[in-house]
């Protein structure tokens, strides 16, 4: 796929509009990316996948380094946490490479539906969660401060294991479709870890950024990350999710939480019949 | 692990994704416009290129520093945990390297 301004510019409004969906719903744009490029740009499964990765890592880099320094990260649970994405991600992308396009494609259309019924299932859930008193932080615990309510937040983690099963199962899912996995974690930490909403968000985004990187490598070994087409989707997504970040702050969440639903049914279907086609 | 030593390792964690987002989207900008401008351009390819490993080598280098910090606050676990994640993308390196 040798680069032409047209296909510069596609790759750079297709990566924007990625951005801009994922910011607002608070997922990668992958899981809109590789649709894009395999469905409009006829662009080969394995190489829209190798390139949604690089833009994984650019949009974690630049999030992370924006909530740095105000705690809602949770540094030392994302840390304990990649060694599971980043050791699921390897795993995921030695598998990927001799999986056919039509079986990832497939794989792509049950976990969009999966990734659906989620954001359905938590349409009321809001992101502002009630402070029990007398949390003990623990090893991995945390504390931030929350606007909405004025109060400092502190919580423990709980069923660590879990979270690290969760982790391994997001980080393989990355390397194999091009996402950054935050879809299987963030609900994850949420319920099952006790991690607050806001700060379970936070470390996944920190955390997709080294499981993309060990994905994007394998991909690139063989061939599938072509410099010039990751640039303009690297700077269509960034670009993306800045005007994204802009336009969330007054968006009603529901609302667009419904609308990605139906969005990511009909992508995920068209995914379907292009792996039985 | 104090408090403090929690505010210097986000801190520096932050300075690396940011000078390395910074560098890499300069870069791949600048690379893309050149090729697209002067498709004969060769050098116009290798400055992608280097964009294109400034953006993978970011995440790399916030775990180095990672594993820098907590040694140095001498917490073995998270030292351990980190250098773990390190040698796994160095094994995703290797795969490249022994194809």
């Amino acid at each position: 796929m040798p680069i032409s301004p047209l296909l510069a510019l596609a790759l750079f409004l297709m990566g924007s509009v990625a951005g801009v969906l994922g910011a607002l719903l608070g997922l990668g744009g992958g899981v809109f990316l590789v649709p894009f490029f395999v469905l409009v740009l006829h662009m080969p499964m394995h190489m829209a996948v190798g390139i949604s990765l690089t833009t994984v890592i650019a949009t974690s880099s630049v999030v992370s380094a924006g909530t740095a320094g105000r705690h809602l990260m949770n540094m030392r649970l994302g840390m304990t946490l990649e060694v599971a994405t980043t050791a699921g991600a390897l795993a995921g992308g030695i598998v990927a490479t001799t999986l056919s396009a039509r079986t990832l494609q497939g794989l792509f259309g049950i976990v969009t539906v999966a990734t659906a019924v989620v954001m359905l299932t938590r349409l009321e859930r809001r992101n502002v969660r009630p402070i029990d008193g007398g949390t003990h932080l623990g090893r991995l615990g945390g504390r931030f401060y929350e606007a909405e309510s004025g109060c400092e937040v502190v919580y423990s983690v709980r069923r660590l294991p879990l979270g690290l099963a969760a982790s391994f199962v997001a980080g393989s899912v990355s390397s194999l479709l091009g996402v950054g996995g935050g879809i299987i974690k963030v609900p994850a930490l949420n319920a099952w870890c006790g991690v607050p909403l806001r700060a379970a968000a936070a470390t996944s985004a920190f955390m997709i950024g080294v499981t993309a990187t060990v994905g994007a490598f394998i991909y690139f070994w063989h061939g599938q990350v072509v410099p010039s087409i990751a640039a303009a989707a690297v700077l269509g997504v960034l670009a993306g999710s800045r005007a994204g970040f802009a336009i969330g702050a007054r968006a009603r969440a529901k609302w667009l939480k419904l609308l990605m639903a139906g969005v990511l049914f009909v992508v995920s279907g068209l995914m379907f019949m292009r792996a039985v086609s | 692990m104090s408090d403090a030593e929690i505010d210097r390792l986000e801190r520096v964690v932050g300075l690396v994704l940011k000078a390395g987002s910074v560098t890499s989207t300069a870069v791949l900008a600048l690379g893309l416009l050149l090729t697209l401008a002067i498709p004969s351009f060769a050098p116009a390819q290798t400055i992608t290129r280097v964009g294109l490993f400034v953006l993978l080598l970011t995440p790399v280098s916030r775990v180095v520093a990672s594993v820098v910090e907590y040694t140095r606050d001498r917490d073995w676990l998270f030292a351990a945990a980190t250098f773990a994640v390190l040698a796994i993308i160095l094994g995703s390196l290797l795969i490249g390297v022994l194809r």
